[in-house]
């Protein structure tokens, strides 16, 4: 059904000669990619024009396939629906044999980034994550590191048993609703990406204002963009090649500049095994709504 | 103060009140009415809105799902409802059970799992309503002294309750709405009430117009007199009207009346004078007679020096010229024999011609008669009189006319001038004895005429206005 409404869309497309320029040597079927909320999905028109970038450097279609949960997406990569995705460093970890690292973007000079405790900016008591027990707690998503991960952890080292720490947990599908959540006082606290933080900070500083960071988390790889079982070594190469190249091309500067990233860089063999020994620790099967 | 307004402003006034009257009534019963179809309104909305988000919870919830049963709650509040805002709900609140909060459009209002209760006195008195009387339809919850309606609708899945849903609204909350339709209504009114207060002075005043001028026209008879009462009334068929055209008549018989009364006292003067000047030329008359038979007896007997002669000569002719005067103020009606006929007019033509040519005027003549039963001489003697007036009185090259004829079972003799006219002075003596206005005449010519006619059971009377001058005398034809 899937393919079928697609080959039909791109049918149609390509009958209209809408897109006959940009397919000027695409050929073959399309590169899907996977995406996921680690960074601000609702920009459709940012990835409008990623997707054409992408489909001229590499003279295919591609497609970019949004989900709202991390684990749709990393089911798709493996079930070999999706060639690419763009997913968080733990579920990455949790099936690192299968996946291949693609390309890490590169945030603030450095492939990395931080989680933040934030609170509704009207709490001005919260020190910890200690001073929220007993509270209502919102998770982005049950398979994300710095917005699952990265609390239970922090709730664990402080003794506490994250299934029962809280009053009330409940996942938001993506950091951004995970801040929204906090800025409208639903919950009263919760970890998320700093780099959606920030990036949200820089283009909606409405919704960002009205929370308060209370830590910042230790630094981790950022979430990478990887290729899954159907994807052969050579393609795995030239997009890699592709998106590290994109730093250097003028025409993307536009594009890194709304991704509110630096560029992507190869992976570093290991950059991920922190978040492995995290998860490690925490050491339980993440409950999923 | 009101009773003694003029009808000017007596109208117009009553007719204000009775527009504001209208307006204001008809404005109040159509706010009234938007007031409660505005309510009616929100109330179907609101049930309707309920219904729909109850029912599209019930998967969020079965799975535990917050953040969908928040975006699903918020949905009402993130549309593009600007305009309608009046008419959004204040909170949407999700309870469970045990009527705590699930989830909240306002988290901060109402935390979550916290007892409704908590969120105040009015939520405390819908919990207790909730619990007493669960209803698996959506209800509207209009509780005293709160300043919210409340609209709960249950949650039910396969028959199973999963929640309540309540969703508030301000009473206030449609105030704007309301404030907005009423003024507009008033905007509305003012401008009716713009066009309709001046159309109804000026009509208001067209009608009392007539009712005025009538008035005033009312007031001034007894200190102007009759005659020269202009009135320029309003003319129609209405009462106004009516009473108008009655008053005119009124007036026009005052006028008749008063000339009527001019007329008899003229002619009652006259005919004083008459019998006056007829007692006093007989009281002369005789001793006359035997004065100048004394101056005859003495001419024929006595031998006069011429001293004698000359002065007797003297009292002869002043005595004859006493007799002369006398004489003709004397006027006596002696029935004749012979009829007026149209020859006698004729001789009358021809012995006024002279005088006509002299003037170098023009004569107009119209005689439609045949013989008339009336004494030839005497009419005669009035034709000629009221011609050589009227020659005299015209200027050179002007013009004369008579005009003989039957009218009425009478003979109507009009002479008429186009000289100078008549001052009315002059009009109120004209035909009274020695009243002459020319060097020439003697000022009895117009006596005579109307004491003939009057001896005739006649009449007499004379119109001047700038274009002619007018003597017209009607003589009933002897039977």
């Amino acid at each position: 059904m899937y393919r079928l409404n697609r080959r039909r869309f791109l049918g149609l497309l390509i009958a209209g000669g809408l897109l006959h320029t940009r397919l000027v040597g695409a050929t073959g079927d399309p590169i899907r990619i996977g995406i996921t909320p680690v960074f601000l999905t609702e920009q459709t028109s940012l990835l409008r024009e990623w997707r054409d970038y992408l489909q001229e450097r590499l003279g295919r279609p591609v497609l970019f396939v949004q989900r709202d949960t991390y684990r749709e997406i990393v089911g798709n990569l493996l079930s070999r629906q999706l060639e690419f995705a763009w997913i968080c460093g733990y579920p990455y970890v949790n099936h690192r044999n299968q996946l291949a690292l693609t390309a890490t973007p590169v945030y603030a000079g450095e492939p990395l980034y931080r989680a933040y405790l934030i609170v509704p900016a009207r709490d001005l008591d919260t020190r910890s994550i200690g001073d929220l027990q007993g509270g209502v707690f919102a998770y982005a998503d049950p398979d994300s590191n710095s917005g699952f991960l990265v609390p239970r952890f922090a709730v664990k080292e402080q003794g506490g048993d994250p299934s029962r720490f809280f009053r009330k947990t409940f996942f938001t599908a993506g950091h951004r609703n995970a801040i929204e959540a906090v800025s409208t006082g639903l919950a009263d606290g919760a970890y998320v990406d700093g780099y959606v933080w920030n990036t949200l900070a820089r283009f909606n500083p409405d919704i960002t204002g009205r929370t308060r960071i209370v830590a910042r988390s230790r630094t981790f790889a950022f979430p990478p963009i990887v290729g899954g079982p159907a994807v052969s070594e050579a393609l795995n190469q030239q997009i890699q090649r592709i998106l590290v190249e994109m730093s250097q091309d003028q025409n993307a500067r536009l594009l890194l500049e709304r991704l509110n990233l630096d560029g992507f860089a190869v992976p570093e063999a290991g950059a991920y095994d922190a978040i492995a020994a995290m998860a490690q620790k925490v050491g339980e099967v993440p409950l999923v709504p | 103060m009101f009773h003694d307004l003029s009808f000017r402003y007596k109208i117009p006034l009553r007719g204000t009140v009775l527009i504001l009257i209208t307006s204001f009534a008809v404005t109040g019963a159509l706010i009234f009415r938007a007031y409660d179809d505005l309510k009616q309104d929100l109330i179907a909305n609101a049930e309707g809105l309920a219904q729909v988000m109850a029912h599209t919870l019930v998967p969020a919830m079965l799975k535990d799902d917050v953040w969908n049963s928040y975006e699903i709650i918020r949905t009402p509040f993130n549309a593009d409802l600007g305009n309608r805002q009046s008419l959004g709900a204040e909170a949407i609140v999700v309870l469970n059970n045990d009527f705590e909060v699930y989830v909240a459009s306002n988290p901060e209002a109402f935390p979550m799992l916290t007892p409704i209760a908590s969120a105040g006195t009015a939520y405390g008195k819908l919990r207790r309503h909730l619990e007493n009387q669960s209803s698996t339809e959506t209800e509207v919850v209009d509780m005293a002294e709160t300043n919210s309606l409340y609209v709960a609708s249950p949650i039910i899945s396969d028959h199973v309750q999963l929640g309540t849903l309540v969703m508030s609204y301000k009473r206030a909350g449609f105030t704007p709405r309301f404030v907005r339709f009423a003024s507009r209504a008033g905007i509305v009114t003012i401008l009716v009430l713009g066009a309709l207060v001046p159309l109804n002075w000026y009509w208001g005043a067209r009608m009392a117009a007539p009712l005025i001028k009538l008035a005033g026209c009312m007031g001034r008879i007894g200190q102007e007199s009759p005659s020269q009462l202009q009135c320029d009334l309003y003319k129609s068929k209405d009462e106004i009207g009516q009473v108008g055209a009655r008053f005119r008549d009124m007036v026009n018989e005052l006028q008749v009346k008063q000339a009527l009364e001019k007329q008899v006292i003229a002619a009652e003067r006259l005919a004083a004078v008459g019998r006056l000047t007829a007692s006093i030329g007989h009281e002369i008359n005789n001793p006359l007679g035997g004065m100048l038979n004394a101056i005859n007896t003495y001419r024929r007997y006595g031998q006069l020096d011429p001293m004698a002669e000359k002065t007797v000569s003297l009292l002869e002719r002043g005595l004859l010229q006493i007799r002369d005067t006398v004489s003709a103020l004397l006027v006596e009606a002696k029935p004749t024999s012979r009829h007026f006929g149209l020859e006698d007019a004729e001789d009358v033509r021809t012995l006024i011609t002279p005088d006509i040519q002299r003037q170098h005027a023009s004569l107009e003549w119209c005689a439609d008669i045949g013989t008339i039963p009336l004494p030839a001489t005497l009419i005669r003697q009035i034709l000629m009189n009221l011609l050589l007036n009227a020659i005299k009185a015209v200027p050179p090259h002007g013009r004369v006319g008579c005009d003989i004829r039957i009218e009425a079972g009478a003979l109507r003799l009009s002479v008429y001038n186009n000289g100078q006219p008549i001052s009315d002075d002059r009009m109120r003596h004209l035909f009274e004895p020695f009243v002459h206005y020319r060097p020439d005449g003697n000022g009895l010519g117009l006596w005579v005429c109307y004491q003939i006619v009057d001896q005739l059971g006649g009449t007499i009377d004379a119109a001047s206005d700038r274009e002619k001058t007018h003597f017209t005398a009607n003589i009933p034809l002897q039977t």
